[in-house]
């Protein structure tokens, strides 16, 4: 398969290692005083944290994964569900929309605290709070696209006597796909942002546990900059596979014949 | 119409009698300037919003005393977050607020930080709990089977946790805490001494207070830093401040009320009252064993607790361990 050749993952891959190489040698050259190399720890410093703490970063990386995870899962059913619902019904996309609108501009920071006095601690805030700032390109992508079909088709299954439901399940949705794959890209990698935030706030429920949120504050908190970009990066990481998950499953259903996976 | 003569001859006239003023006012060469310069400003930089624990500063600062010795001190209020130790060991803050776990956890991050007047001999951290619990101590407490808001990350929680963690009660996050408290009958919560409990009692709650310091954790509240190269260059300046600041904290447990009303107009989400009642639950805590005389210094054994207990936690360790002799100076006037 062309996606997973060295054409693909090759280029990105390389500037990678050259620009953490040009960092490494240009920080050790810099001779810096401890007070800024506490600030700037050097590449190397940083993956030997990410070796040295191995067990409780993967632990803490599994938690935000599975809230991510789960808030995304939410978030994909809630926002295709209530697109579809905005979508039939024209006063209800009149009448909700706005609201939407203003539902996502509100700071997760603000609404996490309220989150964990509602929802306990644990799991749930941190998945509600994923679901809450990944939800909205989701609705807004999806009834974009369900709204997009064209005319012309439309008037082709109207002219062979095609029911309202059958138009939507044939026509409507499929043609929907490529917009919703989108909406759900960019709520992959909000679910993550989400999850971390809510992880600031909703702590623990017992001593070791938390996912990197914790991570970051404890790093912080204690001067170990390394541990906060270790966590950091496994944050991205964990952006990048719930991303790669999004564009597989976009690929398995569109490869027949949607442009955007044929053109590869 | 006056002739160009004169007007040249009056025009040097009054030139002589400006440079004249001039000199009077001490614009001329350097050697005529009376000794003491404009002192270069220094901000003195707050950990957290204005609250008692800083009230010998405010004090100090409503009273002269940094200017009677010589100093321009600006207060600057904190927050949460605010990284006052960070920003003292790069050099861009000359003085901050500091808790001693900070101070070692600093030098042991490679930041030349050192402690220069300790507020608090006894640490106000503690925690609160619903009576109905049923807790004689600390070490019951974590017997029961009950609630307890920390946040898990803190020195002060890992110290708990180390002591007493294999205990039946569950840790619960922070968010809502206060209000947890006031309604659930099993319910626990980290506080400061200071502050929770009076809120709590406000409310009509009457919280029990099992004080950290009574379980042998206890380092130095509310610490005065600087950056090592600041005491080394200039110790008459850090002295000058020490003892203004102890100064201060003499004029405020004396008489809280001035500092706290000026405290109030920067921080008016906590009411006159409350500010009182701090005050007063403070003083014992601030006043060390030595009484009055004792105020703000600090010992070697204390650091040396301090660091061993935070090696024990696993918070620093081989080469990176500071000594304790670093962490702190003995910066109070030579009187």
């Amino acid at each position: 398969m062309k996606r997973f050749s060295l054409r693909a993952f090759g280029p990105p891959a390389a500037l990678f290692v050259v620009t953490i190489g040009a960092l490494e040698f240009a920080l050790r050259e810099l001779d810096l005083d401890p007070a800024h190399r506490m600030l700037l720890p050097l590449p190397s410093s940083v993956l030997q944290e990410c070796w040295d703490a191995r067990g409780e970063l993967a632990m803490r990386t599994l938690m935000t994964g599975a809230a991510a995870f789960l808030g995304f899962a939410a978030s994909v059913s809630i926002g295709i569900s209530a697109a579809i619902a905005l979508a039939a019904l024209p006063w209800a996309r009149r009448a909700f929309y706005p609201y939407m609108i203003f539902f996502q501009t509100v700071p997760i920071v603000a609404l996490a605290p309220i989150l964990v006095v509602l929802l306990g601690a644990g799991l749930k805030p941190v998945a509600a709070s994923a679901c809450i700032v990944s939800v909205f390109p989701v609705i807004a992508n999806t009834l974009n696209g369900l709204l997009s079909t064209e005319p012309a088709l439309l008037d082709l299954f109207r002219l062979y006597g095609a029911s309202r439901s059958f138009t939507f399940l044939r026509l409507r949705l499929p043609a929907a796909l490529p917009d919703i794959i989108t909406g759900l890209r960019v709520a992959a990698g909000l679910a993550v942002i989400g999850a971390i935030v809510g992880d600031f706030v909703a702590g623990a429920t017992h001593w070791t546990g938390g996912g990197l949120g914790l991570s970051m504050a404890e790093g912080l908190r204690l001067f170990k900059t390394a541990r906060v970009y270790a966590s950091v990066l496994l944050a991205c990481l964990l952006g990048l596979a719930m991303f790669g998950l999004v564009n597989g499953v976009g690929w398995l259903l569109l490869r027949r014949w949607h442009a955007s996976q044929t053109n590869m | 119409m006056k002739s160009a003569t004169h007007r040249r001859a009056t025009g040097l006239v009054v030139a002589a009698a400006f440079a004249a003023a001039g000199l009077a006012l001490g614009l001329g060469p350097a050697s005529t300037r009376a000794a003491a310069a404009d002192p270069a400003p220094v901000t003195l930089g707050l950990d957290w919003v204005p609250e008692p624990e800083f009230g010998g500063f405010y004090a100090a600062q409503l009273k002269d005393l940094y200017a009677k010795r010589g100093l321009a001190v600006q207060l600057r209020p904190g927050g949460p977050g605010v990284p006052t130790v960070q920003e003292v060991g790069l050099g861009r803050l000359e003085y901050g607020i500091a808790e001693a776990t900070e101070v070692v956890l600093g030098r042991a991050a490679g930041l030349d930080i050192v402690g220069i007047f300790a507020v608090y001999q006894t640490s106000p951290r503690a925690i609160m709990a619903r009576k109905e619990i049923g807790a004689s101590s600390l070490a019951d407490l974590f017997g029961k089977t009950a609630s307890l808001a920390v946040e898990p990350g803190s020195v002060f929680a890992k110290y708990l946790q180390q002591r007493f963690g294999g205990g039946k009660i569950s840790v619960v996050p922070m968010a809502g805490a206060m209000e947890r408290f006031l309604t659930e009958k099993d319910f626990a919560m980290q506080a400061f001494a200071t502050s929770e409990p009076i809120l709590a009692r406000h409310r009509g709650a009457d919280p029990q207070v099992l004080m950290l310091s009574d379980v042998g954790f206890n380092p130095y509240m509310t610490v005065v830093i600087t950056n090592g190269k600041r005491w080394r260059a200039a110790p008459k300046e850090v002295r000058s401040l020490v003892g203004a600041v102890r100064d201060g904290w003499k004029a405020y447990l004396a008489d809280p009320a001035p500092a706290n009303e000026a405290m109030h107009a920067l921080n008016t989400a906590m009411d006159p009252q409350t500010f009182a009642d701090s005050a007063k639950a403070q003083a014992p805590l601030v006043i060390g064993g030595e009484g009055p005389s004792g105020l703000g210094r600090m010992s070697l054994d204390r650091w040396k607790t301090v660091v061993a207990q935070l090696v024990e936690l696993g918070l620093v360790e081989g080469t990176k361990v500071p000594k304790p002799e670093d962490c702190f100076v003995d910066a109070l006037p030579m009187e």
